[in-house]
């Protein structure tokens, strides 16, 4: 490395626009004195960070991002939208640890719009501390072809991670206790483990083996997991997707229901002869069906769960 | 083919068809119904192909896969023609020796023939085993002689010419009437005047009117319609057309079940050439009659045997009965009259129209007239499909035909229809074959099967394990019979555990008359039937597996 060079970190900062968007104007226009190292996006509100900004700032190489909204319970919102901000950022810092980032590299901070000092003073603390941890990955010693490999992982899962976040991992009150209550709590580690965590590991399983062909012991060594954990990914993953696959294609349907004229009351025969073909009855078939037949839904499964002949998982599957 | 469109036009295709089969021609009829086809996996009828093709005899040696012979006890079985003779047992390794000496050589081979157990004669013909000689065959008298698949070897036995004869020389209600003076009753269990129910459908308003072949079969030890539809689907389909000509339907569907493919493609390449020659579609036989029919199977559940239930599969629901206020044949299948009638019942349409009803009536009892096809099982010597006359007694079905019972043993009860069905004990044997007789013993004919019982059989195990099979049956839909088999399934297998109570069987009678009255359907109607005949004839089983543990049967051994 050249001598005389020093590291300047980049951060990105989200700034709320009614309140630490109007506090940085302040602290401008006060003259309080702060790194420059941050770049400003205006946002209407903290909750509207997602997941998918932070880790696209990641990916394009800065060093740590800045998230400011106001203070709890004063949100111009009635959505309220600084704890979804909250509860996302946990997410996002604990994500961060998972890849092996440093998960100070990604803070939220509450400044009213009259709190110019304040937000001088985060900065003044914020910039020396990411200038400390040196650039991103490199402190952590992640190389930059695994750092990249990882947070493509992630940002491929993040509706997913999304989905999780508003059906399990949501606080019933909305207090900053009960917050930091439950992402502290062994609950949230239990549920991301199991949630997220697994869904990452696989995702990344399926990323590597479509690159080439890996044996178990080198994906275990790559991603760092046990060869355990990667088998058990692997058989899970495997058999998702035999479930999501469909046999019969849609013109094959078709013929078959074209062969019954279409009409409704040809319903199980036509069910009988798509399960000859395929051997049972996915969803999605049962789908077109309906539609082609103009049969509602709710009458074809009342059919399929009436008589045991109809399959409606994989022979040979325990479920 | 160019179709029929005239009763001339029949008759000449029926006289070129005779024309070209030589009757001095040698073919050979392997049975390929249910038994013998599981039996050697068709192994047999591949071999005689082989055989005829290495030997170069395809133009000079007939072959055919036929359908049910009915002795499905010695099966696989074969029979040659033109000297009709008939070998059992028959396998792979003895096709070579067939092929040259009997239909080559003319020569009987000893072995192959059936051998009678009690006199050690040999039968060179099928009429002279003991089997055949007592029964009236007139539904499966052609079985031998007809390839299913094909309608010229029908038309060889005058087959539509019943069709003819109704459709140009009766009017609808000549039919009809024929049909009630031969007091036709409904084969599938009930006994119900066919001509009654078509009579009821044919003066119900609405012009769309259906008529459909119950081939469902779910009943346990039946397998006759099997043999009929599969081995001769085109008597059944003469009869149903002739059945829609009475009534004044259009539209015909044949409910069968799915899991005999074999009978499947019989009836789908039936339907086919029956439009194709014009037996089916518009302006039949240049009538101006129109009739169409639509195959639909069954999904493997016995209640969609029961009419309501059926015709509610066939509009594409579920197979839930109805309560019958009104009847089927007024408010069927889409709220439209339909007669639903059993294969068997159809099969012997044609037969009254041709030869009239005052021959069909000269055959049978009092109140049932005509022939019934049972199938015999169980503890019996020979097990197969036989026709007898009404009026036969019990005891020459399982002696004279069926053998007797094996290894000596006594015969302990009769039991009929299935699991809705019930026993008679050893000294009612000569009751009559009748609707009516066996219905006030308790033990209804039901569509024929024939379950037979020697002495180490426990009754109260025979009533749980049909109680068992509905419970596993029941629809579910009304909770007398969801909740009434169930209860009394329960306390059975108290019993039979030797855990049964005092008052344990008042308990069953009380459960059974409810289930009976309050059930939707005649599933639930009588589940119970089995039960209440075994505890009419036999309740001292029940007694004494109260007392002690052991059955009677386990105390033996």
């Amino acid at each position: 490395m050249a001598a005389g060079y020093t590291f300047e970190p980049r951060i990105l900062g989200f700034l709320c626009n009614w309140c630490c968007y109007a506090g940085a104007d302040l602290a401008g226009v006060s003259r309080f004195q702060y790194p420059p190292n941050i770049r400003v996006i205006r946002v209407m509100c903290s909750g509207r960070v997602d997941p998918a900004h932070i880790f696209r700032a990641f990916s394009t190489g800065l060093d740590a991002v800045f998230i400011g909204g106001c203070h709890l319970d004063d949100c111009h919102y009635v959505t309220h939208g600084n704890y979804d901000a909250l509860s996302m950022v946990y997410i996002c810092k604990k994500l961060l640890e998972h890849i092996g980032l440093n998960p100070e590299r990604l803070i939220l901070e509450w400044v009213s719009a009259g709190e110019g000092i304040r937000f001088a003073s985060i900065m003044n603390e914020f910039v020396p501390k990411i200038e400390k941890l040196g650039p991103l990955g490199k402190d952590e010693g992640l190389d930059e072809q695994g750092l990249k490999f990882k947070l493509e992982a992630v940002t491929k899962l993040i509706p997913y991670i999304k989905l999780v976040q508003s059906e399990r991992l949501k606080v019933p009150v909305r207090t900053e206790e009960a917050y930091n209550k439950f992402f502290n709590s062994e609950e949230f580690n239990r549920l991301f483990d199991e949630l997220i965590a697994d869904k990452l590991a696989e995702s990344q399983i399926m990323r590597l083996l479509r690159e080439r062909p890996h044996s178990i012991s080198e994906i275990s060594e790559i991603l760092g997991l046990s060869p355990h954990d990667v088998s058990r990914h692997l058989h899970v993953s495997a058999r998702n997707l035999k479930a999501g696959t469909k046999a019969v294609d849609n013109d094959k349907i078709d013929r078959i229901i074209n062969k019954h004229k279409g009409k409704p009351n040809s319903l199980v025969q036509v069910l009988l002869e798509i399960q000859h073909e395929n051997h049972w009855l996915p969803q999605d078939v049962l789908d077109r069906v309906s539609k082609k037949l103009d049969v509602p839904i709710s009458r074809i499964r009342q059919i399929v769960t009436f008589h045991e002949t109809f399959r409606l998982n994989p022979v040979g599957s325990d479920e | 083919m160019p179709r029929i469109n005239s009763a001339a036009e029949l008759e000449k295709l029926r006289k070129g068809i005779l024309s070209k089969k030589d009757p001095n021609k040698p073919s050979i009829a392997i049975c390929a119904g249910m038994g013998c086809l599981v039996r050697d996996k068709g192994r047999i009828i591949a071999a005689f192909e082989e055989e005829i093709d290495k030997k170069d005899l395809k133009t000079k040696v007939g072959l055919r896969a036929t359908g049910c012979h009915g002795f499905c006890e010695k099966g696989p079985m074969i029979v040659i023609y033109p000297e009709e003779i008939s070998y059992v047992e028959v396998t792979p390794k003895d096709v070579p020796e067939i092929v040259s000496r009997t239909v080559l050589g003319k020569k009987v081979i000893d072995r192959l023939l059936y051998t009678d157990p009690d006199t050690g004669k040999k039968a060179t013909h099928q009429s002279e085993i003991p089997f055949y000689k007592n029964q009236m065959r007139h539904l499966m008298g052609n079985s031998t002689k007809i390839d299913p698949q094909s309608i010229d070897d029908y038309l060889a036995v005058s087959g539509y010419s019943a069709l003819s004869k109704a459709l140009l020389e009766m009017s609808p209600k000549e039919v009809l009437e024929e049909i009630k003076k031969a007091n036709l009753r409904g084969r599938g269990g009930g006994g119900f005047p066919a001509g009654r129910k078509w009579e009821t459908a044919r003066n119900a308003p609405g012009k769309e009117k259906y008529v459909i072949v119950n081939a469902h079969e779910g009943e346990l030890g039946a397998f006759m319609d099997r043999a009929i539809l599969s081995g001769n689907p085109h008597s059944v389909l003469e009869g149903l057309i002739i059945g829609a000509y009475a009534v004044g339907s259009h539209q015909g569907f044949i409910y069968a079940r799915h899991d005999a493919p074999r009978m499947k493609n019989n009836i789908d390449i039936a339907v086919a050439k029956a439009e194709e020659y014009g037996f089916l579609g518009e302006n039949i036989l240049g009538s101006g009659f129109d009739f169409l029919v639509e195959v639909h199977l069954d999904i493997g559940i016995f209640v969609s045997g029961e009419s309501s239930a059926l015709m509610r599969s066939i509009e594409g629901n579920p197979p839930e009965p109805r309560p019958k206020y009104i009847r089927t044949s007024v408010k069927g299948i889409w709220e439209k009259p339909s007669v639903l009638n059993n294969v068997e019942t159809w099969a012997n349409v044609p037969l009254i129209i041709n030869k009239g009803s005052e021959w069909y009536t000269s055959t049978g009892t009092a109140r049932s007239k005509g022939t019934k096809l049972v199938s015999l099982s169980g503890n019996i010597v020979n097990t197969g499909v036989a026709e007898v006359p009404f009026g036969t007694t019990v005891r020459e079905i399982v002696y004279g035909i069926g053998g007797g019972i094996p290894k000596g043993k006594k015969l302990k009860a009769v039991h009929f229809g299935g699991p809705m069905g019930g026993s008679i004990p050893e000294s009612l044997l000569d009751t009559p074959l009748d609707f009516d007789e066996l219905a006030k013993l308790g033990a209804p004919i039901g569509a024929g099967s024939i379950l037979v019982l020697d002495e180490d059989t426990s009754m109260v195990d025979v009533a749980r394990y049909f109680l068992d099979f509905l419970s596993n049956e029941s629809c579910g839909k009304c909770v007398p019979c969801r909740e009434g088999i169930r209860q009394m399934l329960k306390i059975l297998t108290n019993i039979r555990e030797g855990k049964g109570k005092e008052g344990d069987i008042e308990l069953l009678e009380e459960i059974a008359e409810v289930t009976g009255a309050a059930s939707l359907c005649a599933l639930g109607k009588t589940a119970a039937d089995p039960l209440l005949s075994t505890l009419r004839y036999f309740r001292d089983e029940y007694e004494t597996n109260n007392e002690s543990v052991k059955s009677p049967a386990e105390k033996r051994e």
